[in-house]
């Protein structure tokens, strides 16, 4: 059962991903994904939309990013796992001080690249999303 | 950070084709360059020469398809080769500038008002009449309600100043004819050089210098969706800011703001630069041509050994770099032969509305340079419909002027729309524009319309 979903197809993030970083304030998810299926890799090519993100004023401090697109809404629900601090469970040993929040964001699929191919139809490919809101949990955190 | 996601559209139509392989858009509506001018940068060129041109562009949520040009298509560049291939368009309005007379039925050296207008009675007819029959003749249709003017009369028989108004031909006038030198046949004026030379003259002005002072010159404008207005305009901001029609928002656009405001709410300037000048004057000198005592006359704003020295927006109403008796003359005065009165008072004395004073176009034009200038431009992704003769607001946050040194209304001289294509095959968009401020919001200057 892959641990994440991109517009209800799944995949799963590879060991060390997601990568999280800031791009003019806008969080983008990068980073080698598991596709388990040849139908579910086809989707993800054909809903592949590249933007261009440009912001005003200080990203730290607030101010306006735009994220623009060509062509309709490409935006779909995310949902993955990140790694956040660990609020959940007793932050002693043996439990690790962070943990994996299950969350559903709202981002497009910027970015997609097939890197290598398994026998039986898995592939590993290089995601990039561009998320456009704060997201919501949607479960407890676990322990991975 | 506030995240927008935006559907960027656009829709280029040269004659009746479809252009679906352009790689670049930019249009530039801007008044010190006469008529807009749009470039297109595709991998083919489309169309041919002369075709109409439209563009629309804009974004989802926000204005959507609206008309950012409407022109004629000019002639391609290779400067963006190997991209692809420039096209250049001109505005409407350029039609004018293309547009040379070379009439003279009357030998007069070109076309009288007249010619250009047979049914205007001996006293001569209004800039806007004459402005129609100009335009009309070099192929621009017009909405006669959106022509405004002062409503004097010009060029009319009554006295010998009517050649002052002449559509030059290049052919000799009555004037020159006596000098043999000046018998050279030459290229005719253009339109838009004949129309210029009413919207140097077309001025207005309320009769105060100082607080409440109001007043400006009918200036020949081009709107997005191709239309050709005439507008009084004075170089300062209206008292209302303009809409947005797509947002329904003012157009009020706020800098990053440093760490020490805090506030970052709407930030919507991606870079820009303003400067707070000098005046550039407290004397103006306007020269005229009255054929009724035979020579030229001024008007000097203010006059003579007036010790008032009003300054538009400072502190105490006093200019504080120029005292009265240092006298800074407004080094581009607009001098002209078509102005026929020294005085406002003679010219009511004239009593049937005929001819510009100097005094008018002098405290008009005073009133643009005994000022503290502002000036800048700014960079914005807002997909607002930004044009020429609009008023915006440029502030800090929470309404402070900040590192700009600016929180007030400022006068939009040109918009400079561009939208590309980049390496990943996103969008760019970014409007860039141009102000000029300073001086009191003046409620009696127009401005050009914008609908969604």
């Amino acid at each position: 059962m892959p641990n994440s979903s991109f517009g209800g197809h799944g995949f799963d993030w590879d060991f060390g991903t997601p990568n999280r970083e800031l791009k003019s304030g806008v969080t983008i998810l990068s980073g080698q994904v598991i596709v388990h299926g040849q139908a579910d890799l086809d989707w993800f090519f054909a809903n592949v939309r590249p933007v261009n993100i440009h912001a005003a004023g200080d990203p730290s401090a607030g101010g306006t990013a735009w994220v623009d697109h060509f062509g309709p809404d490409p935006s779909q629900p995310l949902i993955t796992r990140i790694l956040v601090p660990n609020t959940t469970f007793v932050p002693v040993p043996p439990y690790p001080p962070n943990v994996y929040q299950p969350m559903q964001y709202t981002a497009i699929l910027s970015d997609f690249k097939r890197t290598r191919s398994l026998p039986g139809a898995i592939h590993f490919c290089n995601a990039e999303f561009t998320v456009l809101d704060a997201g919501v949990a949607t479960g407890p955190q676990k322990l991975d | 950070m506030t995240t927008i996601r935006r559907q960027i559209v656009a829709q280029v139509r040269v004659g009746s084709q479809l252009v679906t392989d352009w790689t670049a858009i930019r249009c530039q509506l801007n008044l010190s360059t006469m008529f807009a001018k749009a470039t297109l940068v595709c991998h083919k060129v489309p169309g041919d020469y002369n075709d109409d041109v439209e563009v629309l562009m804009g974004a989802i949520p926000g204005n959507g398809l609206a008309p950012r040009f409407r022109g004629r298509r000019r002639d391609p560049s290779e400067e963006y080769y190997p991209r692809g291939i420039g096209v250049e368009c001109i505005g409407r309005l350029g039609l004018a500038a293309e547009c040379f007379n070379g009439e003279d039925p009357s030998n007069v050296g070109g076309l009288t008002i007249w010619d250009l207008l047979p049914s205007a009675p001996a006293t001569g007819a209004t800039a806007k009449d004459i402005r129609i029959a100009v335009l009309n003749r070099a192929g621009i249709v017009v909405d006669p309600n959106h022509i405004g003017s002062t409503g004097r009369l010009y060029g009319g028989a009554w006295v010998g100043s009517w050649i002052n108004f002449v559509w030059k031909a290049g052919t000799p006038t009555g004037q020159e004819a006596v000098r043999s030198h000046y018998y050279l046949q030459r290229a005719g004026e253009s339109a838009l050089e004949y129309l210029h030379r009413y919207d140097m003259i077309e001025a207005e002005w309320n009769g105060t210098a100082d607080i409440g002072a109001a007043g400006g010159f009918y200036r020949l404008v081009e709107s997005p969706d191709g239309d050709v207005w005439c507008v009084k305009v004075g170089g300062r901001p209206r008292g209302d800011i303009d809409i947005d029609p797509g947002s329904g928002k003012q157009m009020i656009f706020i800098e990053g703001g440093s760490t020490e405001t805090g506030v970052t709410d709407g930030v919507n300037i991606k870079t820009g630069r303003f400067k707070r000048g000098y005046p550039r004057g407290n004397r103006v000198l306007v020269t005229g041509a009255d054929t009724g005592i035979g020579g030229s006359m001024f008007f000097e704003a203010p006059g003579g050994n007036c010790r008032s020295n009003p300054i538009v927006n400072a502190p105490g109403g006093q200019n504080p770099y120029m005292t009265p008796d240092q006298h800074f003359y407004d080094r581009e005065p607009p001098s002209s032969e078509m102005i026929e009165w020294d005085t406002y008072a003679n010219f009511l004395a004239g009593g049937l509305g005929q001819g510009m004073d100097a005094e008018t176009v002098a405290w008009a034009r005073y009133l643009e340079v005994n000022r503290i200038e502002v000036s800048g431009q700014i960079t914005t992704g807002e997909d607002w419909l930004c044009a020429p003769s609009q008023t915006h607001l440029v502030q800090g946050p929470a309404g402070q002027p900040d590192r700009f040194g600016t929180g007030e209304k400022v006068w939009c001289q040109g918009a400079d729309i561009e939208l590309q294509v980049n390496d990943a095959g996103a969008p760019e968009w970014q409007i860039t524009t141009t102000y000029l401020g300073g001086g009191q919001p003046d409620e009696q200057l127009g401005h050009v319309p914008i609908a969604a």
